[in-house]
């Protein structure tokens, strides 16, 4: 499992060539990356997004995260980044890649890292725009994604 | 008696910035008494900290209301985490 916490834009196209590359056994590859959106959800313009981090600890929130998804799921392999700092519109903000030998485990794993991640990882977000800034913390939606996990036997 | 810095993380750093201090007796001061102390002594932090939500972090884990903090401790307050 690799997962590192980037401080400057990254490529996920050349991320997941990378990934391939190295998990060439495998049977199934799921990616899945996330972009800064240049609208909040009630429509109003984001000029960035900022993802404040705290020292060690955010890492270490991943790392539990893919640790979790490794013992839980039948991969081979996993990558994770995430951006903190300053994210402009378009930009990647997080990228997911899994490998197992057959697909369902490759695209779980990944819908389990994300519903992780947006609701357990440590970052503050906040939204700038023209019309202030605006701190965001997770959505009934994100946290109802993360607990359908709980719910169920794999 | 020992001065201690605490960094604010997200919100948390709107009106106070990133940095508040605290004095921690020497003989270490309990999460649960620090969080009563800043609640009092910085009025911006009283309703994040009496709704429960916010955890504390000191030399980079998160600990429970009865760790005792220490004089060197490296010491964070984090609101609500947003996710990524």
């Amino acid at each position: 499992m690799r997962v590192e916490l980037a401080l400057a834009p990254f490529d996920p196209a050349e991320r997941l060539a990378e990934f391939s590359r190295t998990a060439s056994w495998a049977g199934a590859i799921v990616s899945f990356t996330g972009l800064a959106r240049s609208a909040a959800r009630d429509g109003t313009l984001v000029s960035a997004l900022v993802l404040e981090s705290y020292r060690g600890v955010t890492l270490a929130s991943m790392q539990t995260i893919a640790d979790d998804a490794a013992a839980r799921f039948d991969i081979s392999a996993a990558d994770i980044v995430h951006r903190a700092g300053t994210i402009a519109p378009g930009e990647p903000i997080v990228f997911v890649a899994t490998a197992s030998a057959h697909r369902r485990a490759a695209f779980e794993a990944a819908d389990y890292l994300m519903d992780r991640l947006k609701t357990e990882a440590i970052f503050w977000k906040r939204e700038e725009g023209p019309d202030g800034n605006r701190w965001i913390e997770p959505t009934a939606e994100d946290e109802a994604d993360r607990d359908r996990w709980n719910n169920r036997q794999d | 008696m020992t001065e201690v810095q605490i960094e604010l993380c997200g919100r948390l750093a709107d009106q106070l910035g990133r940095q508040i201090s605290a004095v921690v007796p020497d003989r270490g001061l309990a999460v649960e008494g620090l969080l009563a102390t800043l609640s009092t002594t910085f009025p911006p932090l009283e309703v994040p900290i009496a709704s429960g939500r916010i955890k504390v972090c000191v030399n980079d884990e998160i600990v429970s209301q009865d760790y005792v903090v220490q004089p060197q401790d490296e010491v964070a307050l984090f609101p609500p985490v947003s996710g990524g």
